[in-house]
């Protein structure tokens, strides 16, 4: 069965007023139907649980002539390392990974960010060896947080497939040009169906413009001619110092200006709910979705909590988060990793950060019931289980 | 004072030899009258030019 | 590349380099060039920091003078010495994380293939030994079983040369060396054999000292990689510094190379051979 014609259709009206209708899938089907209207280019591949089926999904859709080319590489490192040279061609492109995969491919991460390029990819978070498992933790974030990357995450099938869509108009910003990760921890997400409100398939995004890039494509048509994508210098003098130092900010200061364009199209960094309780969760992922149902039955209790959903990692919502927390004695941190990098993050933004409550942290493939979360705000605010 | 190359015209036959054998780009270039000239500003005095010369057209020598 | 990408305005003409102008008055784009015309024409490369008498910048250099279409060729390097001259030169080049040079080739051929289907766009690799036979080894083996359309050329100084002169795989068997202290004690990488084996269409094995069969080979192996498959240029580039010879006998030492190990080898698969048979 072979593509259908699509029309381009400009990011507003696919994000906020094309009309959707409800589907039933899995998180790997969501990120297929993100790429399917996202116009990209190429995708390249490799096999790791849990996103290898989102892989075979858009093999598929390469196959029906969605996208123009496709191939399954060697290992992860070979793959991050391709999708970089296929971005340098000035083209628009998708992979994704997980766990080990993520840390096999490591060093091209920050090569990414420091090639300003506008690379979308996605992490279905799982264990990392030693002890292995494939079962959902997303310590492999907590490697990400300064390479460089804008950082998204996921809490269900929805969110997956706006993050994705909106990532490449995020990232192909001329001001902001830095590749970003779309996050979701992996089983939860990929391998349960959810309810996700879809755009039509017959409408994609614009394709993408290399000479709206502050670095030109590498492909002997745009002046001026030279090397690479970044100052070449490994000279042992102040001025190859200077240029790589300054090269360095400009990375950091692009991150800090898709600040205003994550807030126009996921509409705001954080979502609160309930910002006047004395009890806050702060949490970002699956772990959200946790906290929902935690939340409710304390309610039934008569214990009421507030919500804050993270969904921006990198650049971090420092301010929008200190605003969030002014009013609340105690901030729960729950998440699925053991070195617990959300609470740090969120304890080196905030003030008087001695509410925050660490944890429960959840890993090696254990589940987080409402139960644990409830039980830890209980011990928090004095009252017995 | 660095090391570079001398070129004695007469010797020189324009063989190209040791424009070949530099290792520098554009350091020896052909003149117009086919001999070879010597840009002693990109040349390292490696002396590679003057062990193959066929002519022994090229000789060691310096710059101030 | 159209020549208007680089031809400077009337109006600041007078303010560019004097290189740069030569560059686009007597350069080689658009004039299929060869090693033959050396010395009659404004080179790609300018001003490099190898060492005097250094074989790897030569071979970059008589590599880069045989490239059929330098207007459109893009270089893929990786960290060594190699890319001191590489990154000097006019056309686009990219460094990569080490040993990846391969990987990024693919991507970024293939994307090139993508967006500009009926232009030619030749991508060549040009990598040290370290790069292509051992960081980098699982990767250009990958690209080859791939078939991906680029040309690898090796610059073989038989160590780590920029880290200041280590074994390396395609280090001879016995050599002392940093870090084989007691002598390498496993052969020379067959990656000439390898490249073979692996589906290159077109695989060399050259000198310094031959820059004819140089400029040819590295022009074959761009020619056959444009539409038959993957090529394999494998060039001895002796280092004066780190194997401590004077700086006049790298071409000396290429020479004796040539007697046993890198006699001139060539080979090509009967596609490449027709292509290039037709090509004349």
């Amino acid at each position: 069965m072979m593509a259908k014609e699509q029309c381009v259709k400009n990011p507003e009206y696919i994000f906020f007023e094309a009309p959707r209708e409800k589907a039933f899938i899995t998180g790997s089907e969501a990120v297929a139907e993100a790429v399917k209207r996202a116009n990209v280019d190429m995708a390249i591949a490799y096999p790791i649980t849990p996103q290898s089926e989102s892989m075979h999904l858009i093999g598929d859709l390469y196959a029906k002539g969605y996208l123009k080319d496709y191939y399954r590489a060697e290992n992860e490192f070979a793959v991050m390392a391709a999708i970089h040279g296929a971005s340098l061609g000035g083209g628009r492109v998708f992979t994704a990974t997980s766990g080990p995969g993520t840390l096999r491919a490591m060093e091209m991460f920050p090569v990414w960010a420091g090639s300003r390029q506008p690379i979308v990819s996605a992490f279905m978070c799982r264990g990392v060896s030693l002890p292995p498992s494939i079962q959902p933790e997303n310590i492999e974030m907590a490697f990400l947080l300064d390479t460089g990357m804008l950082m998204f995450h996921a809490e269900d099938a929805q969110d997956y497939f706006d993050m994705i869509l909106k990532a490449y108009v995020i990232a192909e910003q001329p001001e902001v040009h830095l590749p970003v990760g779309v996050f979701a921890d992996g089983f939860f997400v990929t391998h349960t169906r959810d309810l996700v409100m879809l755009p039509p398939d017959d409408i994609k995004l614009p394709e993408y413009d290399p000479k709206s890039a502050p670095v030109p494509a590498f492909d002997m048509e745009t002046p001026p001619i030279r090397v690479t994508r970044d100052p070449l210098l490994n000279k042992s003098n102040y001025t190859s110092y200077a240029a790589n130092a300054t090269w360095h900010q400009e990375i950091l200061a692009a991150a800090e200006r898709a600040k205003k364009h994550i807030d126009r199209y996921l509409g705001g960094m954080i979502e609160v709910t309930n910002p006047n309780a004395k009890v806050l969760i702060a949490a970002s992922g699956t772990a959200v979705s946790q906290s929902r149902e935690a939340i409710r039955a304390l309610e039934e209790e008569g214990i009421e909590v507030g919500l804050i959903k993270i969904k921006s990692i990198r650049p971090f919502p420092t301010q929008e988060i200190i605003k969030a927390t002014e009013k609340a004695d105690i901030i729960v941190v729950p998440e699925f990793n053991a070195g617990g990098w959300l609470c740090r993050e969120i304890k080196a933004a905030i003030d008087n950060n001695s509410r925050v409550i660490e944890g429960p942290r959840v890993y090696g493939g254990m589940t987080m019931p409402k139960e644990i979360i409830m039980n830890e705000i209980k011990k928090a605010i004095g009252k017995n289980k | 004072m660095y090391f570079s190359v001398k070129v004695d015209e007469e010797k020189c036959i324009g063989c190209k030899i040791c424009i070949f054998t530099c290792p520098e780009p554009n350091a020896i270039m052909l003149t117009e009258n086919k001999k070879v000239c010597i840009d002693t500003n990109r040349c390292k005095g490696c002396f590679l030019c003057v062990s193959v010369c066929p002519k022994k057209a090229l000789e060691r020598g310096s710059v101030e | 590349m159209s020549l208007r990408a680089i031809t400077p305005v009337k109006e600041f003409e007078d303010i560019l380099p004097q290189e740069y102008k030569e560059l686009v008055n007597n350069g080689p784009y658009g004039k299929n060039k060869s090693v033959d015309d050396l010395g009659t024409f404004k080179e790609i490369i300018e001003q490099h920091p190898h060492c005097a008498g250094c074989g790897v910048s030569s071979g970059i250099r008589l590599a880069i003078a045989s490239l059929p279409n330098p207007e459109d060729s893009i270089v893929i390097g990786t960290p060594g010495c190699s890319f001191f001259a590489l990154s000097q030169s006019g056309l686009n080049y990219s460094n990569t994380a080490f040993g990846n040079q391969n990987s990024v080739a693919s991507g970024l051929k293939r994307m090139l293939k993508v967006r500009h289907p009926d232009k030619t766009k030749d991508v060549i690799v040009m990598v040290g030994d370290g790069g292509i036979a051992d960081i980098g080894l699982d990767m250009t083996l990958h690209s080859w079983f791939r078939r991906e359309n680029i040309t690898t050329i090796m610059l073989d100084n038989e160590l780590y040369g920029n880290t200041g002169g280590q074994e390396s795989g395609m280090t001879r068997k016995g050599t002392v060396i940093n870090m084989a202290p007691k002598g390498k004690n496993f052969e020379k990488i067959p990656v000439f054999e390898l490249a073979k084996t692996s589906g290159c269409d077109y695989v060399a094995k050259v000198t310094v000292a031959s820059l004819r069969k140089l400029g040819q080979a590295v022009r074959k192996a761009v020619l056959v990689a444009r539409e038959i498959g993957p090529t394999y240029v494998q060039i001895y580039t002796p280092c004066p510094t780190n194997m401590k010879f004077p700086p006049d006998h790298t071409v000396k030492i290429a020479k004796e190379a040539e007697k046993d190990i890198y006699s001139f080898e060539e080979y090509m698969s009967n596609e490449a051979a027709e292509y290039l048979k037709n090509l004349k």
